[in-house]
């Protein structure tokens, strides 16, 4: 199972290209896709589930003989909400129908769904009083309608407590083994948990797609942290990257992501997918 | 994806709590109609009224000599009793409505309406002769007065009347719009957030990414023209059952020409008949009005933009329609008093067509308009 994005451009009306000559090549696993703001990840997303039409470029799927992959997709949208006055289950019917899923007994392969996402016993309850991690969970379950292929979650947890974050990172752990799962969020620990390979994104163009290991074994030896006191911290986040700051009694553990060594005193550590956002972009999510 | 387009913003119970509210409203409407402008029955006793309907049902119906011989002998009768009783101020025994003097007029009423349904055919055939000579004389001058006097001759041609019917009911429904009104304001609640709301629950992006744009919006208008059909339907039996109520209205069998308001009446069809087409052609109107809102939600991104626009849009039209030559007018469609009353007609290459075929064909087109542009545009968009 193969998704080809090739050459994907796409400009908007100021002329400022939001995908340039995108390219990118997925198989059976979970992508995280990370990029500062207007990056292009919402552009990317949208061309790849049909939303837009690209300027030029292409997306081809392979799966076998299978080289249609609108039919095979699965997506949930950032920020989506529901018809309040739909119960779970006749969501649920209602993404068959928009899919064209046809089965001999469709509120049995509704349940079976819900049941997957542990909305089970919420099916005839209204969405309208669903919390906000169940309607999360409702959005999983429908994008999983049709046994898609590809799967793409936009910003799926931001809003989400933890535990219901920690829940979702489970659902879509689950989901990887026969799928491609696209996941794009600013939240750079979903990624960390639980994407095999990483997208890094700035400007239209793909920068780099790694494992997470191979993208911090790129920045090996560039971070580094310090203990300091209050004056040399300030002094270092003006002038370094830095990725984290830790009160220490009066003093403060700062890690800077940097070529040279930002400190007298700083000593190199093992890098993280955060570290390797504030290499490439500057900034970091959550 | 009907019904689920049905159940996204139409069928909630606060919809149906909003339209049965505007029916028991509607009766308001009507009553208060009928108060005003009910004629002398509004301004009578209940017993009064009561028996003046006695007389009317006595009288209704086919005529018979009998019945001609009846009346005859009970306006005397009456004549008779108002000669001894004068104009009184105290109802009295032994009238229909309580007053002899009232009596009186009631049967005065009743012959007058006698003799035109009983002279009627002569009416018909004057102007079938008088439009047969008008064709023979403009059949080598203008080809369109010829084709006119033809119009005449062959509607006109060969009515007769056998009955007398009570018509206030009728006449005052044909030309009753409130409820119409009421229709366009339900309509806009339920069918304003048809494609905004998508929007702003952010279900646009999902039917976009299923690739069912097209069966979404087309799933949208089906169920916003159920929607209009059943509320125009609903109101409008709320309509015939306060009428019903309050004027009463027998005679449904019976041509529209049986009440003298409709002599002139460019339909050969039946007083049901004349129901049913006022009840079309509302709902034609209705529907372009529909389509209208849809076309308005599918340029919004926001459900109360779409629903003040739509509002807006409606004002425009019914406030506008005004200023258009009657012929071009949609809103002629919900009154159809005018419509029964008179043969209007207009030149088109030298054909005389009726109005209402030019203003239905209007109407008509504009709602394919605007469907094909909110389709186009909801395609664009979800």
């Amino acid at each position: 199972m193969k998704l080809e994005i090739n050459q994907l451009t796409k400009s908007y009306s100021k002329g400022k290209k939001a995908l340039d000559s995108f390219t990118l090549t997925l198989e059976k696993g979970v992508y995280g896709i990370l990029g500062p703001n207007g990056a292009g990840k919402s552009t990317l997303i949208n061309c790849v589930t049909g939303i837009i039409k690209p300027d030029s470029g292409s997306i081809a799927f392979t799966d076998g003989d299978s080289h249609d992959y609108m039919s095979h997709l699965g997506f949930l949208p950032q920020n989506q909400d529901f018809y309040p006055n739909f119960t779970a289950r006749e969501l649920i019917l209602y993404s068959m129908a928009l899919k064209n899923v046809k089965v001999d007994n469709p509120k049995a392969y509704a349940d079976g769904i819900l049941k997957r996402v542990n909305l089970y016993d919420d099916r005839n309850k209204k969405v309208g009083a669903h919390s906000g991690g169940m309607k999360q969970r409702l959005g999983i379950a429908q994008a999983l309608v049709g046994e898609p292929k590809v799967v793409i979650f936009d910003e799926p947890t931001a809003g989400l407590d933890p535990k219901e974050r920690i829940r979702f990172r489970n659902v879509i752990s689950s989901l990887a083994n026969d799928k491609i799962v696209i996941l794009a969020t600013h939240i750079v620990t979903d990624i960390a948990f639980i994407a095999k390979n990483v997208v890094l994104i700035d400007g239209g163009k793909m920068i780099s797609c790694a494992s997470q290991s191979e993208l911090c074994n790129e920045i090996y030896g560039k971070v580094w942290e310090v203990l300091t006191d209050y004056e040399t911290g300030m002094e270092l986040m003006r002038t370094k990257r830095v990725s984290n700051v830790i009160s220490k009694d009066d003093r403060f553990n700062v890690r800077v992501v940097s070529d040279e060594k930002p400190h007298p005193d700083a000593v190199n550590v093992q890098p993280a997918l955060e570290d390797v956002c504030i290499y490439h972009f500057g900034e970091i999510g959550e | 994806m009907l019904k689920y387009e049905l159940k996204k913003y139409i069928l909630k119970p606060s919809l149906l709590i909003c339209i049965i509210v505007l029916i028991l409203l509607n009766f308001v409407k009507v009553f208060e109609l009928y108060y005003y402008t009910g004629g002398g029955r509004a301004v009578l006793s209940g017993n009064a009224v009561q028996g003046t309907n006695i007389l009317y049902d006595k009288y209704s119906g086919k005529i018979t000599d009998e019945k001609i011989n009846g009346l005859k002998t009970e306006l005397a009768n009456a004549e008779q009793m108002l000669k001894e009783y004068g104009i009184i101020e105290e109802p009295i025994e032994g009238t229909y409505c309580g007053y002899p003097y009232g009596d009186v007029n009631l049967f005065k009423d009743l012959i007058s309406s006698y003799e035109y349904a009983i002279l009627y055919s002569n009416k018909s055939a004057e102007i079938t002769e008088n439009a047969r000579a008008n064709a023979e004389f403009y059949s080598d001058k203008s080809r369109y007065e010829y084709r006119l006097s033809k119009l005449y001759e062959d509607c006109y041609k060969g009515r007769t009347l056998d009955g007398y019917y009570q018509s206030e009911g009728h006449k005052a429904i044909f030309d009753y719009k409130f409820s119409a009104l009421l229709s366009m304001f339900i309509i806009v609640l339920a069918i304003s957030p048809i494609v905004s709301k998508e929007y702003v629950i952010g279900y646009n992006k999902l039917i976009s990414s299923s690739g069912k744009r097209g069966s979404v919006m087309l799933a949208k208008l089906t169920a916003a023209a159920i929607f209009t059909f059943a509320v125009t339907l609903i109101l409008y039996a709320s309509d015939m059952v306060y009428f019903q109520l309050i004027y009463g209205f027998d005679g449904f069998s019976a041509p529209i020409y049986a009440l003298q308001e409709f002599e002139m009446c460019p339909f050969n069809i039946t007083l049901f008949g004349a129901l049913v087409i006022t009840f079309v052609l509302r709902l034609v109107f209705l529907l372009m009005f529909t389509f209208l809102v849809t076309a308005v939600s599918s340029f919004c991104k926001n459900d109360i933009i779409s629903m003040v626009v739509s509002v807006a849009a409606g004002f425009l039209l019914v406030i506008g329609s005004e200023l258009l030559p009657g012929v071009l007018n949609p809103t002629t469609l919900i009154g159809t008093t005018e419509l029964f009353t008179n043969m209007n007609v207009c030149n088109i290459l030298d054909f005389p067509v009726l109005n209402v075929v030019v203003t239905l064909s209007e109407v008509i087109l504009l709602a394919v308009v605007f469907a094909v542009v909110s389709v186009r545009r909801g395609m664009k968009c979800c």
